[in-house]
């Protein structure tokens, strides 16, 4: 067996095995690190097909930036105020598990069966490397053959930051009434992060359905991490 | 072209002014919010939507007899780009129309400047996916679309119902867009190329003469209709619809039970009819089937919802079935083993294309009625409207024609709607199915009349209701009821038009031509 085949399984064995990792623990972080590792497997993979650019590509984008900010987030959270998803029931679970274990099976046999006529297209390993490198060659399409796409995912990463800002920022200023105040913190049990309803307005009507969210500090006094500018609140029971 | 002889020609602009206009319009409005003093914003930036939006309709006048494509194939100026862009800003239009009064309501609590520019980029999004040629346009115009309307749904973010709708959203549309994806990496893999025509031509080779499925080629299919499946809200991929829904702004269901599907449907179109229509009776039955699960499933679930919203919501789930006809309907050439020699289904994407103007002008109709209820400060359960006839007689009658319309009673376009749909069905000789259009339209009657019934034979018990002034609400709904009689009586001429049109894009291939010719087997 050839060194290359070799490293292959091996690669391929680790990118596997980490992301099935990844799926199974039950601390984010350590999910964050299963990821970054089959990441960096992905990359070498990529490598072994003489994609260098991807590899780096691979690297600098998701392992470094995509996966540090993930791990920054990760610890600024507390874990504990982290919203429990509901658990799959066992006949959802045996269901998903079922037609996951088709889908790989219908996968492989697709990959044993191949036998259509293959049209690899115009970018043959010979072509690449005749312009220089694949590199070279993935500047060259970019810029003309996807230059539309290219330009298409600008707009996507500015609906992407708009979006973040749109749901992120606290509402204007001067609205006291329309504030949220308990987001993260000091120490209280789970469920004060709530999203109180709106005093008045259209969608009040649809809330009253679903009284959950209360808070859960109702009856006690709690003092909330507020915004810096802020005296700090008396939360608890009906705001005036 | 290939790697050492670039195509280094720039692209044709003059192709590609309807979606200019409509990209220079989000750009206006980031400025405009940044610019223009808060106290006139709302109305400033409600006029640069409209105008821009009208600019981009009558733009598509001068794009609607191109035929060609350029940015190297990615960009398509046909027939079927021209109908559905038209499609997707008339519904733009209403959205518009049916949000400003709601915006400005809500205006101190949600920015408004913000809900434009998404809009914009939204309805931008969906405009690229019709027009495009080439697999990559297709996801990322997808994207385009589906993100804004994920920020859209949660934007009243403190209600709590509104969050948890954006979430299911936004957590099943992404992993919706990952299977899609595979698919179209498998898609791919399959014919060498990501251009549309090349697909298509490659494809259609390599199974020529196959005795049986391409296990490969089954997977591409699959993973391609599931992935779509999940953006227009086809059974059993429509869990996210009812939650989403109902907890987003009135206007925003609106606007997204329409162009987001709008969008879907489009990229069905390219992917399944333009790329692979050689397969068409491989993948009509796939279709055939989630078409007649989601028909049934959609109006029986109906049946049991109190709240509009949310049955508006599974009635939406309904009609993506009745439009799913439509493409079940396509067929074309060879399959595997089948010697068909013509295409003998054409009316199907015409019927389709049909059903989904008249789907805008039904389904933005009922949810402004609705927008309209709220901004007075009732609720949007049958309780709310009961007797709504007696209190405000032009609203309920004009529930009262959406909803008829949407069930389907003639002079109405949702009967010509679903008229050319069972023709179609029928011309592809696919009677059952026709049969089971027709059997859905009768369950969906019972929870459509009733709302009819509620608004006109009980009395009103509703007192807290607050009395403001909707100008543009109401012009929408005005617009839309009008629409609703009148396009029914045209229907002849429209689904002509856009079966002129669509036979542009199966029969007469890409003008950009060379890249097309290219691909050869080595």
């Amino acid at each position: 067996m050839p060194w290359e085949t070799l490293i292959f399984f091996l690669v391929g064995a680790l990118a596997i095995l980490s992301a099935l990792g990844m799926v199974a623990m039950n601390n984010p972080v350590h999910s964050a690190i299963f990821l970054v590792i089959c990441f960096v497997q992905i990359a070498g993979i990529f490598v072994m097909l003489g994609a260098e650019y991807l590899a780096v590509i691979q690297i600098i984008v998701y392992t470094g930036a995509v996966m540090v900010l993930l791990l920054f987030v990760l610890m600024l959270v507390d874990m504990d105020d982290l919203p429990e998803f509901h658990t799959a029931e066992p006949l959802t679970r045996v269901i998903g598990t079922l037609l996951g274990v088709m889908l790989l099976i219908e996968v492989a046999i697709a990959i044993g069966t191949r036998t259509i006529s293959g049209a690899p297209g115009t970018d043959t390993p010979e072509a690449v490397a005749l312009v220089g490198g694949n590199t070279q060659a993935i500047g060259r399409v970019l810029y003309t053959k996807y230059l539309l796409p290219f330009e298409i995912i600008s707009m996507v990463l500015t609906v992407g930051v708009l979006g973040a800002i749109v749901l992120a920022l606290p509402e204007r200023l001067g609205l006291e009434a329309g504030r949220r105040r308990d987001t993260i913190s000091l120490g209280h049990p789970r469920g004060t992060d709530t999203v109180l309803p709106i005093e008045s307005g259209a969608e009040t009507a649809n809330l009253s359905g679903r009284s959950n969210a209360q808070p859960a500090g109702v009856g006690r006094t709690l003092i909330m991490a507020t915004d810096p500018d802020d005296q700090p609140v008396k939360v608890g029971g009906r705001r005036s | 072209m290939d790697l050492l002889n670039l195509d280094l020609s720039g692209p044709q602009w003059g192709l590609v002014w309807p979606q200019l206009i409509v990209f220079l319009l989000a750009v206006v409005l980031v400025f405009a919010d940044a610019f223009i003093p808060k106290h006139r914003s709302f109305e400033m930036l409600t006029g640069i939507s409209i105008v821009g939006y009208l600019l981009a309709l009558g733009a598509l006048y001068w794009q609607h007899d191109k035929h060609a494509a350029t940015f190297q194939g990615s960009f398509r100026a046909d027939g079927l780009t021209v109908f559905l862009s038209l499609i997707i800003l008339v519904a733009a239009i209403f959205s518009v129309l049916t949000s400003a009064n709601y915006l400005k309501d809500y205006g101190e609590r949600v920015p408004i400047g913000e809900y434009y520019i998404l809009l914009a980029f939204s309805v931008l999004g969906a405009l690229l996916v019709s027009s495009a040629g080439d697999l990559i346009t297709i996801f990322v115009g997808i994207e385009l679309t589906a993100l804004a309307t994920y920020v859209l749904t949660g934007y009243t973010k403190r209600n709590a119902q509104a969050v948890e709708g954006a979430l299911k959203y936004f957590l099943l549309g992404i992993f919706a867009s990952a299977i899609l994806l595979y698919g179209m990496a498998w898609a791919y893999g399959l014919s060498g190329s990501t251009g549309l025509d090349n697909i298509r031509a490659n494809v259609g080779a390599a199974v020529e003469g196959q005795e049986w499925f391409e296990a490969s080629v089954l997977l591409a299919l699959l993973l391609l209709i599931v992935g779509l499946g999940f953006k227009i809200a086809a059974v059993p991929f429509h869990m996210w619809t009812p939650d989403a829904y109902e907890g987003a702004p009135t206007p925003v269901t609106a606007y997204m039970s329409v162009i987001p599907k709008a969008a879907g449907f489009a990229a069905m179109i390219r992917l399944l009819v333009q790329g692979l229509g050689p397969l068409s009776e491989d993948w009509r039955w796939l279709i055939a089937v989630l078409a007649v699960l989601t028909m049934m499933l959609g109006n029986i679930v109906a049946l049991s919802q109190r709240n509009l919203k949310r049955m508006l919501a599974y009635s939406s789930i309904a009609h993506t079935g009745y439009m799913m006809v439509g493409l079940a309907a396509y067929r074309e050439g060879t399959g595997f083993g089948n010697d068909l020699e013509n295409i003998i289904g054409t009316r199907g994407v015409s019927a389709l294309l049909y059903y989904m103007l008249a789907y805008v002008f039904m389904n933005i109709g009922a949810f402004a009625v609705l927008t309209w209820i709220q901004a007075r400060g009732r609720g949007v359960t049958l309780d709310d409207v009961s007797g709504l006839a007696s209190t405000d007689p032009l609203p309920a009658a004009a529930m009262a024609v959406f909803m008829v319309s949407l069930m389907g009673i003639p002079p109405l376009i949702g009967f010509y709607a679903k008229y050319y749909v069972i023709l179609a069905a029928m011309e592809a000789d696919m009677l059952w199915l026709a049969i089971a259009v027709v059997l859905a339209s009768g369950i969906s009657a019972y929870f459509y009349l009733r709302v009819v019934a509620v608004m006109y034979f009980s009395s009103s018990d509703v007192t807290n209701t607050r009395s403001v002034r909707t100008p543009l609400l109401n012009a929408s709904i005005i617009l839309l009821v009008i629409g609703n009689l009148v396009l029914g009586l045209f229907s002849a001429g429209i689904v002509d038009l856009s079966e002129d049109w669509t036979n542009a894009l199966t029969v007469a291939q890409t003008t950009d031509g060379a890249d097309a010719a290219q691909v050869t087997n080595p």
